[in-house]
């Protein structure tokens, strides 16, 4: 039983990682998710020390405030500094990031997190924090934070898909029939934080990122349509869990990094296939 | 105040790597690569992992040898992708640092859980611990930083030429490839002999930082580069000073911490001194 709330909970951390890495990579931003997903730790660490571990709620508002701050203050910088935009949102990060490191090294006691969990996340724990409803154990937290998440991203995805697809190819023209870009922008950071961050017991803080951009650019070179590209962003996410289970288990290795692992592989079999085949149109 | 020799020398060798980080960051930078340091720290753990899986030894030579390595892998994948696929170069560099940095964690937790022995403290090159510096770590790292300073001193003006004016030089007759090969080895150098004490996730910040500050304060390459060593020289020696007197404070986020507040602080004072900045000139 605790294998399969493990599996289940991994598969849906991968599935809205593969949709939120999809958009990010339409939209160029795929280094932005690798940011938000660094300075989320410290929204993380934030709430820990201010609220306590057991604040679900809060702990997912502080991630999220904390990483449309990122988005925010990088576009800040780069418009008031007149720095290019990767530049700004390298110091961001990395700062963010450096302070939460700090504020772990500082209170460690407090916050139950120690670099371990900030790198690979503690799959194998998931099933140890229950979900009491009433007295009633319907599982593991980790599963219904993950199984939440995925359907908020689901449903985003399913209304906004014509404007995300507006928005993301002919942006001039989305923004002449009105539609409000930089309030779909920051919608989509504020998800991809809270993707980022209730992936963050199952895989890490930096592993993310990976579930976050090699599934989608997978499914990128194969997709020839947005539609399909979705679905098979989703199909290699759910491989690399398999596959990826399979190594942590033959190698005894961390299962974060084993996932990770597995989609990269899937990708590079990708790129390779395809560069033997030739430049044959796709 | 205990001002052992060992301190010292590990002082020296962490204010010899941030001058050396900050000018060939600032290049890096200036050449638009701002995140590529990012991605070739990140590069690098894999190479380390997999020769300690293979050698079972620590030597500060091996580590850079494999970790320049695998970096180099890294800078030519990034390329390579871009070639081969319909993928752009910022999801090629998400890419490689992603499926580089999950390989390395892969590696590093099956050496934790196997029995081969001396394994403790491979984890330190994630965040960097100056303080946990051996004397040989500070040889190979002082030289290694004394030759990238040196190759940068010595191209200084042919690489100045080729970020600003690439396609200038070319004309020129200069080989151009060559000059950034030679740059991106000794950037690649750098980055690798940085992960000991400022940790993968962070030596981004210290080749990127130093510049950005230095640059609210002049735009004449020289004076940028210099006051860029001294930023990162300062916060550098008093992050590494913190780590070693503070038993678990990891260096690496001092560093970038500190780097941050020299940030901010000379954005607020060149607003006050001058309202709008200006681009950087071309000539210098």
């Amino acid at each position: 039983m605790y294998e399969l709330w493990i599996y289940l909970t991994l598969a849906l951390v991968a599935a809205s990682c593969a949709l939120m890495g999809s958009v990010l990579l339409l939209r160029r931003m795929s280094m932005l998710g690798d940011a938000i997903s660094h300075s989320v730790l410290l929204g993380l660490v934030l709430t820990y020390l201010f609220i306590g571990y057991e604040s679900l709620s809060a702990m997912l508002l502080g991630a999220t405030l904390v990483g449309l701050f990122t988005a925010w203050l990088s576009e800040w910088i780069h418009r008031q500094a007149q720095l290019s935009a990767d530049a700004s949102l390298g110091f961001v990060f990395t700062w963010l990031f450096a302070i939460a490191v700090i504020l772990i090294s500082l209170f460690a006691e407090q916050t139950q997190l120690d670099q371990d969990h900030v790198l690979f996340g503690e799959a194998a724990f998931i099933p140890f924090t229950p979900f009491l409803l009433l007295d009633l154990n319907l599982g593991p937290r980790g599963f219904w934070l993950a199984l939440m998440v995925f359907l908020l991203n689901a449903l985003l995805l399913a209304i906004a898909y014509e404007r995300i697809k507006l928005a993301s190819f002919q942006l001039s023209f989305a923004l002449s029939l009105g539609i409000q870009a930089g309030v779909w922008h920051y919608l989509i950071m504020g998800l991809v934080s809270i993707t980022a961050v209730s992936s963050f017991d199952a895989v890490g803080a930096i592993l993310v990122v990976a579930l976050l951009v090699l599934p989608a650019a997978s499914a990128y070179l194969v997709a020839t349509r947005l539609a399909p590209f979705f679905i098979y962003a989703l199909g290699y996410g759910q491989l690399a869990v398999l596959i990826g289970l399979g190594f942590a288990y033959w190698l005894d290795t961390v299962i974060s990094a084993s996932i990770a692992a597995a989609a990269a592989a899937l990708l590079m079999l990708t790129l390779l296939i395809q560069a033997w085949r030739g430049s044959r149109p796709a | 105040m205990n001002w052992d020799a060992n301190l010292i020398w590990v002082l020296f060798g962490s204010l010899l790597l941030a001058v050396s980080a900050a000018l060939v960051g600032s290049f890096a930078v200036l050449r638009q690569r701002a995140l590529i340091g990012d991605v070739l720290a990140h590069a690098a753990l894999p190479g380390i992992m997999v020769a300690f899986i293979l050698f079972e030894s620590k030597s500060a030579g091996l580590v850079i040898l494999s970790a320049l390595a695998s970096s180099l892998l890294g800078y030519y994948l990034i390329g390579w992708i871009t070639r081969h696929s319909k993928l752009k170069a910022d999801s090629a560099m998400a890419i490689v640092l992603s499926s580089f940095f999950a390989l390395g964690l892969m590696a590093l937790s099956y050496i934790q859980a196997s029995p081969i022995a001396h394994k403790g403290g491979l984890d330190r090159v994630l965040f960097g611990q100056a303080a946990s510096m051996t004397q040989a770590d500070v040889y190979w790292l002082s030289a290694i930083a004394l030759l990238s300073l040196g190759v940068i001193v010595l191209l200084f003006h042919k690489l100045r030429l080729i970020s600003f004016h690439r396609a200038y030089a070319q004309t020129l007759g200069l080989n151009v490839q060559g000059y950034e090969l030679v740059f991106a080895l000794t950037l690649v150098l750098t980055i690798v002999i940085g992960l000991q004490i400022v940790g993968v996730i962070l030596m981004a910040a210290v080749l990127l930082v130093p510049y950005l500050i230095a640059r609210f304060w002049s735009h004449h390459l020289h004076r940028l580069l210099m006051l860029a060593a001294i930023a990162a020289g300062l916060s550098a020696l008093s992050a590494t000073f913190m780590s070693y007197h503070l038993p678990g404070m990891p260096t690496g986020p001092w560093t970038v911490f500190i780097l941050g507040i020299f940030f901010w602080l000379s954005w607020l004072l060149q607003r006050l001194r001058r309202p709008r900045p200006t681009e950087p000139s071309h000539y210098v």
